[in-house]
């Protein structure tokens, strides 16, 4: 059987790069503005998920985290849809794809 | 499964409604599908001790009498919406398949034994909600509600993912019965799986707006349309705690005592920032929001002393909630029909022209507030005693303390409703549409206070 990446590498870097990839979608979501930046750096977070879910599925020879990571990428496909719709709609409305564009719901 | 599937096809069939333009056979058709699959719940076949498709789902009576709390309440609130979309929403087919898809993902969140079914069920569950309330499509606010419920919902449901991933890393599966004899067979629990534990907690806190992350259910909850709102805030909200509870009971029970401790502390946050920031309000939605921030720390008191009775009191406990809380919006929109203001001033002089309405009213308030003999205090008292179990005595005692502040903000809205109008007697119609909803919530209402054992000992 051909070697695969999974041999090479231990695990523990894996988790490390899931992580870190992980973090930088998180700063991207929590720092920018622009929502399309915004739905960019969720989809980086369900990434580096779906790469953590692949590498321990490797690892531990087991498939059913590599069909856990179809259902994650299908309904984050579902969910940008939704979201680019909803972004539609708001552009349409207030000619914007700032975050704060919308502010009128407080205290 | 029954329901599961009746909902499914049901939601699918009022699609094809819509889209043929048949308006007006949408609610009847929907309404007799939810019927028929709150009876085929309780058929003798539904109820399954075992788990069934490959170990995906288990309809034992947990899940059972869960599923048929959800269908009780989304049939309440489909009555409610035939007036509210009166005015022939152009999308009403669509708007109701929503709805039920929404109750089938809450279905199989509670009937989940695979993380990866929990996964799914919970964004079943979600994206017809981020997709209702935005549903105004020419309302900022119902705009802004929307988008901020989206990007909060799928930045979350990320964490809850990463959550699931690190635990079945460790444990090496997503069956619930296989984390369970993994945890029990490990003697110290790997810091990876306490972190995954921790992260799918935080999905669950987002989820039923428990402090730390309350900050979306006011903004979202007065920005999307009424129906809408009480749906998420009953329906979605119980699922939540039924999927959670699951979670908790078969999935992790060997190392769920490590974090009842931390529960615990949230939950005397969340009702002390619920019923601190309700004093404040002046649009009824917003109170009510704060309202059912408040009411979800209460009921993690029965999370935090997890027992065999648990589950009965969560489920008395948001069946009495979701209850007074349709009655509340009922009020609420027929007054708002009228007069066309959602403030709580707007209830002024409701005494005088339609004591009926205000008599509703008044109990609701009152269950909220959990004054004896109505049932909100017989579920308060039920989610206490569980806690005090577990020996969180201060816990208790925080959250009796801040059930006399409920008090307050509840009996202000009471207050107003009995004051006098300044410009003289309103008159504010009965509608039928919202007077049927009225009639049957506080029928149960009271019934569930005189015979709380029908579900409190009802498994």
């Amino acid at each position: 059987m051909e070697k695969s990446i999974f041999d090479t590498v231990p695990l523990e870097q894996f988790i490390i790069l899931s992580l870190i990839l992980f973090c930088i979608g998180m700063v991207g979501v929590l720092r920018r503005r622009n929502m399309i930046v915004v739905f960019m750096s969720i989809e980086l977070m369900l990434n580096a998920v779906n790469l953590l879910a692949v590498a321990f599925s490797a690892h531990r020879g087991d498939p059913s985290g590599q069909v856990f990571v179809f259902f994650v990428m299908v309904v984050a496909a579902a969910e940008v849809a939704l979201g680019l719709a909803i972004l539609m709609m708001i552009y349409r409305n207030v000619k914007s794809v700032d975050i704060n564009a919308l502010k009128q719901l407080k205290w | 499964m029954y329901p599961i599937i009746i909902l499914s096809l049901a939601g699918i069939l009022s699609m094809f409604i819509g889209a043929y333009k048949l308006k007006k056979l949408a609610l009847p058709a929907v309404l007799v599908a939810t019927l028929a699959a709150f009876v085929s719940n309780f058929l003798p076949q539904n109820l399954h001790d075992a788990p069934v498709y490959s170990g995906m789902l288990k309809f034992d009576s947990f899940a059972v009498n869960f599923s048929a709390v959800l269908m009780g309440i989304t049939l309440v609130i489909l009555i409610l919406s035939r007036r509210y979309y009166r005015d022939n929403h152009e999308h009403l087919g669509d708007i109701y398949a929503l709805f039920l898809f929404s109750v089938v993902g809450g279905m199989i969140m509670v009937g989940s034994y695979n993380l990866v079914m929990f996964f799914v069920g919970l964004e079943i569950l979600s994206i017809p909600l981020y997709i209702l309330a935005t549903s105004e499509r020419n309302n900022l606010l119902s705009n802004e509600a929307g988008l901020k419920y989206f990007l909060m919902g799928s930045f979350i449901t990320v964490f809850l993912l990463l959550g699931m991933v690190l635990i079945y890393g460790m444990s090496g599966s997503f069956d619930f019965g296989a984390i369970s004899a993994y945890l029990s067979s490990t003697p110290e629990t790997p810091v990876l799986v306490k972190l995954g534990v921790m992260l799918i907690m935080i999905a669950f806190i987002f989820k039923i707006s428990a402090a730390p992350f309350h900050f979306w259910a006011p903004d979202v909850y007065q920005g999307s349309p009424a129906v809408i709102m009480v749906f998420m805030s009953t329906v979605a909200k119980t699922a939540a705690f039924g999927g959670f509870l699951r979670f908790l009971t078969q999935a992790i029970a060997p190392i769920g005592d490590s974090f009842t401790p931390l529960l615990a502390v949230l939950s005397a946050l969340t009702i002390t920032i619920g019923n601190l920031m309700a004093l404040n309000q002046n649009n009824l939605k917003r109170l009510l929001a704060f309202s059912s921030i408040a009411n979800a720390g209460y009921v993690m008191l029965a999370l935090v002393g997890l027992g065999v009775n648990s589950s009965s009191t969560v489920l008395y406990y948001m069946l009495v909630y979701s209850i007074a809380n349709v009655i509340t919006i009922a009020v609420y929109l027929t007054v708002k029909e009228s007069l066309g203001s959602g403030s709580i001033d707007g209830l002024k002089g409701l005494y005088q022209s339609k004591p009926l309405l205000t008599f509703c009213l008044v109990l609701a308030m009152l269950s909220l507030a959990g004054i004896p003999p109505l049932a909100g205090f017989i579920g308060k008292y039920a989610v206490f005693v569980e806690a005090l179990h577990n020996g969180y005595a201060w816990l208790v005692v925080l959250a009796a303390l801040n059930s006399a502040i409920g008090i307050f903000y509840y009996f202000r809205v009471m207050r107003t409703a009995f004051q006098n109008a300044e410009e003289g007697p309103v008159t504010v119609p009965y509608v039928l549409g919202y007077s049927t909803v009225l009639v049957i919530c506080t029928l149960v209402l009271l019934v569930l206070g005189i015979f709380p054992n029908v579900v409190l000992n009802g498994w």
